[in-house]
């Protein structure tokens, strides 16, 4: 079993990250569950979506720990703190997330979006990272076709691949 | 044919529900059970089914039951503060043996609580939420696959026994996605309607564990339905002891007496060499299990119980389990409700204690069970 978390500030797509991720892993195949959590607003606030994927039947979906974390905002980082503390790899915005932890990794997320005029799809450059890092140019595939279907194509793809080559220069190999 | 798909348990209560046969759906939009509606409202048309979105929780209802009383399977979905607001529409649906479900998405509560955040506290607002003697069954899932599996059945025992089901999920399986396997092959229940021919009555039963016939508006039959006390034909009787005491008796034996047709708890381990037992129904049970088998393979003697009927409860099934116990842990995302039934089901000499924890969208973790046995084993 394996476990993804993407964290941020509501407004940032956290929630449609993890639809995105999960609906790449079921049709790899990978039994999946995906929860989340957020406020009633719409923007700010600490929002949080995990999935979780297994080649068996999710027994339980309530985990303490991810293998593999990505924060794009200070704002989602504090209300879990300790089961980031407990988590493999985190991945954080290096501009909009000031804490600092053993575990994890920064990279210029935000950054690059802005060069790249991407903004609003951070939350799929964390696709990219995400499913580069954890399965490779396969998942980076699926997930290409799932948001070909949805609105922004060209803007979402283009942010896919902005996280592959974010994941690459991280240097992390977690496969 | 069955399919494979990636649903959140919202979804899967409304494709549940139209494998059902369900097709009426009246509601008012309420987090975290919207997107039960939201579906509905696109899915229903396709079936040839109705879908209104009522002004409120109470029109609702009562659009429910008359949807029901004009011959379709109905529901509606909500959570707390909506169920509050349809109950007085629930009594009325009881007292008039009206077959419908209601899917209750929990959240914090009371009062507007957290909308968005999970919680198991209407088990008894389910069970006792109406005045007057009433009986109903509560059913619990436990993820998106028993939501949709769960909701068939509650259409089958409301349509068998002319009686309103609720369903309760909670947030986290209302909004939380899985794969669910849909279009199983099922068996579909249908309400049993008068005989062509000869005597019949609308409110009464020989066998008090049977439902009437029941007539539909509208369909050539003549048809009085009251929520005041009535008699086997429908005829308001509001003096008679024997009138009053006769009906909500029969309603209750209906449901009481059914025991056997309702689903059946889920037990792991072995009861008879257990020293401590885990009692749970919903989201929360996934955690218990997690837990059970860690504490089993550690060596604790355990067996674990997940209840899917909420009510009617069989005590005396639940007794014969905890028989040999001497610690039961209750864990609920509430301040607990559950734990009631347990204490009454097991002897003074049993220990038992709840796992509470309500609130923020935090689950039960297994690790925080574990450390409740643990220490229950230590006494």
């Amino acid at each position: 079993m394996a476990s993804i978390a993407f964290l941020g500030r509501g407004g940032q797509g956290i929630v449609f990250a993890a639809t995105i991720t999960a609906e790449t892993l079921f049709n790899l195949g990978y039994y999946v569950a995906q929860l989340q959590s957020y406020g009633a607003e719409v923007r700010g606030g600490s929002v949080l979506a995990h999935i979780v994927y297994d080649n068996k039947t999710i027994e339980n979906p309530f985990i303490e720990q991810y293998d593999l974390a990505i924060v794009l905002h200070e704002a989602g980082l504090k209300r879990w703190i300790k089961h980031l503390e407990k988590s493999k790899t985190i991945i954080v915005d290096k501009d909009l997330v000031k804490t600092r932890m053993d575990n994890m990794v920064t990279a210029p997320i935000i950054e690059n979006v802005a060069r790249e005029k991407l903004s609003g799809s951070e939350n799929i450059v964390a696709v990219g990272i995400a499913m580069q890092l954890l399965l490779g140019r396969e998942a980076i595939a699926v997930a290409k076709s799932i948001l070909e279907k949805r609105s922004s194509p060209e803007k979402n793809i283009k942010a896919l691949e902005l996280g592959t080559t974010i994941a690459l220069n991280l240097g992390i190999n977690m496969a | 044919m069955a399919r494979r798909m990636l649903l959140s348990g919202n979804e899967a209560i409304v494709y549940g529900a139209l494998d059902a046969g369900c097709r009426f759906y009246a509601g008012y939009p309420i987090t975290p059970s919207s997107e039960i509606m939201h579906l509905m409202a696109k899915e229903m048309p396709r079936v040839g089914g109705v879908f209104i979105q009522a002004e409120d929780e109470l029109a609702a209802i009562n659009m429910v039951i008359g949807a029901s009383w004009g011959g379709l399977k109905s529901m509606t979905a909500t959570s707390g503060p909506g169920l509050s607001l349809m109950q007085e529409g629930i009594g009325y649906a009881v007292m008039t043996e009206t077959p419908l479900v209601i899917v209750d998405v929990m959240r914090t509560g009371p009062a507007t609580g957290q909308a968005t955040k999970p919680a198991q506290g209407d088990l008894m607002q389910a069970r006792w939420g109406r005045h007057g003697d009433q009986y109903l069954v509560v059913l619990a899932a436990q993820d998106p696959q028993e939501a949709y599996d769960l909701v068939i059945e509650a259409f089958n025992i409301a349509e068998e026994l002319r009686t309103p089901v609720i369903l309760l999920i909670d947030e986290f399986i209302g909004h939380g996605r899985e794969v669910v396997v849909v279009g199983k092959d099922v068996v579909i229940k249908n309400r049993r309607l008068p005989p062509p021919s000869g005597e019949w009555m609308p409110f009464d039963s020989e066998d008090p564990r049977q439902a009437s016939p029941m007539p539909l508006l509208g369909k050539g039959y003549y048809v009085l339905v009251t929520g005041s006390t009535h008699n086997e034909y429908g005829y308001r009787d509001v003096h008679s002891f024997e009138t009053h005491y006769r009906l909500v008796k029969r309603i209750k034996e209906k449901i009481i007496g059914n025991l056997d047709k309702m689903p059946k708890p889920i037990v792991l381990g072995k009861p008879d060499d257990a020293e401590t037992a885990i009692v749970c129904f919903g989201s929360v049970c996934r955690s218990a299990r997690e837990a059970f088998y860690k504490l089993r393979e550690r060596g604790f003697r355990m067996v674990f119980v997940r209840l899917r009927t909420l009510w009617p409860l069989d005590y005396d099934h639940l007794s014969r389990i905890l028989d040999n116990v001497e610690a039961v842990i209750v864990p609920e995302l509430s301040l607990g409700q559950l734990i009631h039934d347990v204490r009454e089901a097991v002897d003074t000499s049993t220990r038992v204690i709840g796992v509470n924890k309500v609130g923020g969208g935090l689950p039960i973790y297994p690790s925080e069970i574990i450390k409740v046995v643990k220490e229950a084993c230590r006494k």
